[in-house]
């Protein structure tokens, strides 16, 4: 009964160690986006239990824990994992190094839409640095945290 | 109505994600900071429902933080367990060494508790040398002529007469105990107040001498010393009458005691010495090693 809660579960999962584990000052130019990569993983391979809402539940957690004004996240995650959905079929049939560049492209594109809107809302406030060294570091680290969903997705998933 | 549903379902997905999106879009124009307002209900009421998602999100935080606090605590335990280790090593000798002192401190805190004669000056000392033999039974302790001890000089332990100075050196002296074949010390029963003479024999009994055989003795009387001659102050403790001869041959009666010391163990000692003879020079020839009797 619990299992199609996995998905969930590792997202919060990755926000819980993204925002809160990883120390603050040291790592948060070059703190990746676990979220995003988990929204995308399972909207890849299990798009029946990673849509909309769940990325738009996700955001707003995200934007509640980080302070960041309501919705910002919210917004984007459901804007990136509808994307991903729409090129779902293009994306699984590609190499897993060319989804590499995917990611990173999707970090910057997340990215890109919070930044404009909080240009709206706080005159180009944004901490440009961080614009920078997340994508990187989310595409470093996609490797091996894709590699952890596997596992999940193999021990609870398969069969189900 | 049925239509109705029938579109709602065909653009499901659609019309959830313009849902969520255009949520998103009002959550951010009207809750950002800059024009937050206080008194906003809306505001506040959505706040207070994720305060506590907040927390439930928290919570794995909360014990993450709570192991790494326990994990450093635990390190710094271990920090300091091995320092103290450390200071431990190092106080170990000083432990034995206060537990000398302890024992050192409570025997001459015995020795100044014997009753002495007023007239006899006192000061002790420690034994440094057993120099018994088949032939002798004596001691060697650490003060001599610069610490004022003169041959004749009486060695006291807390549980009785020890013997007496027979040499002097510069900084030791030299005693023969009770149990000394030349030691004769004059004693009384106590109960009685029988005379006699104290004798050694190279063993560890002593044998009470010139007791006649009408003489008032029995098994376990307490010998003091009888303060006749002008060596032993009276009342000091000698020993108990362990063995009376039934023997009728001969004068006197054969008494066998037993010294109150314990020979074996002695380590402090208090050295009485009469004011009046409280001279070395007089009593010791220095050139030939010899002690002269006063």
């Amino acid at each position: 009964m619990l299992i199609p809660w996995v998905p969930a579960f590792t997202v919060w999962l990755a926000m819980v160690l993204q925002e809160l584990s990883l120390p603050y000052t040291a790592w948060s130019v070059f703190r990746p986006d676990l979220v995003l990569i988990s929204l995308f993983y399972w909207r890849l391979y299990r798009s029946d239990l990673c849509g909309p809402v769940l990325a738009f539940i996700a955001g707003l957690l995200l934007d509640v824990i980080s302070g960041s004004p309501l919705g910002l996240n919210a917004f984007s995650k459901v804007v990136i994992v509808l994307l991903v959905g729409h090129f779902s079929i293009r994306l699984r049939a590609a190499e897993f190094l060319h989804l590499l560049p995917v990611i990173l492209l999707l970090v910057v594109l997340d990215m890109f839409i919070q930044l404009f809107f909080f240009a709206i809302l706080h005159d180009n406030a944004a901490y440009m640095p961080f614009f920078i060294g997340r994508p990187v570091a989310t595409m470093l680290v996609m490797p091996l945290v894709v590699a952890i969903l596997i596992h999940i997705h193999k021990s609870w998933l398969e069969y189900s | 109505m049925v239509e109705l549903f029938a579109l709602f379902k065909h653009y499901r997905n659609g019309i959830v994600a313009f849902l969520v999106l255009t949520v998103a879009i009002v959550l951010m124009l009207s809750l950002h900071s800059s024009e937050f307002d206080r008194n906003d209900v809306v505001s506040g009421r959505i706040l207070d429902v994720v305060g506590p998602v907040q927390r439930l999100v928290l919570a794995p935080l909360v014990t993450y933080r709570q192991i790494q606090t326990r994990i450093s605590e635990l390190k710094q335990l271990d920090l300091d367990n091995r320092k103290m280790q450390a200071e431990l090593q190092k106080l170990r000798p000083l432990g034995s060494r206060l537990e000398e002192l302890k024992q050192e401190n409570e025997r001459l805190h015995k020795l100044l508790k014997i009753p002495f004669d007023p007239d006899y000056h006192r000061m002790s000392a420690r034994v440094v040398g057993d120099s018994s033999s088949a032939f002798a039974r004596s001691l060697i302790i650490n003060a001599g002529k610069a610490e004022g001890v003169f041959v004749n000089a009486i060695v006291v332990v807390p549980e009785g007469v020890l013997g007496r100075v027979v040499m002097v050196g510069p900084h030791t002296s030299l005693v023969i105990t009770l149990l000394d074949l030349n030691s004769r010390v004059p004693v009384l029963v106590q109960r009685s107040r029988v005379r006699g003479i104290a004798a050694g024999f190279n063993s560890r009994k002593l044998h009470m001498e010139f007791v006649s055989h009408e003489a008032d003795v029995k098994v376990d009387d307490l010998i003091v010393t009888s303060g006749t001659g002008e060596g032993f102050p009276k009342g000091l403790v000698v020993g108990r009458v362990e063995k009376v001869g039934s023997g009728s041959s001969g004068l006197f009666k054969k008494l066998v005691v037993k010294p109150a010391v314990d020979f074996d163990h002695i380590e402090n000692v208090a050295i009485f010495m009469v004011p009046s003879r409280y001279s070395v020079d007089k009593s010791f020839d220095w050139d030939s090693g010899l002690a002269e009797e006063p």
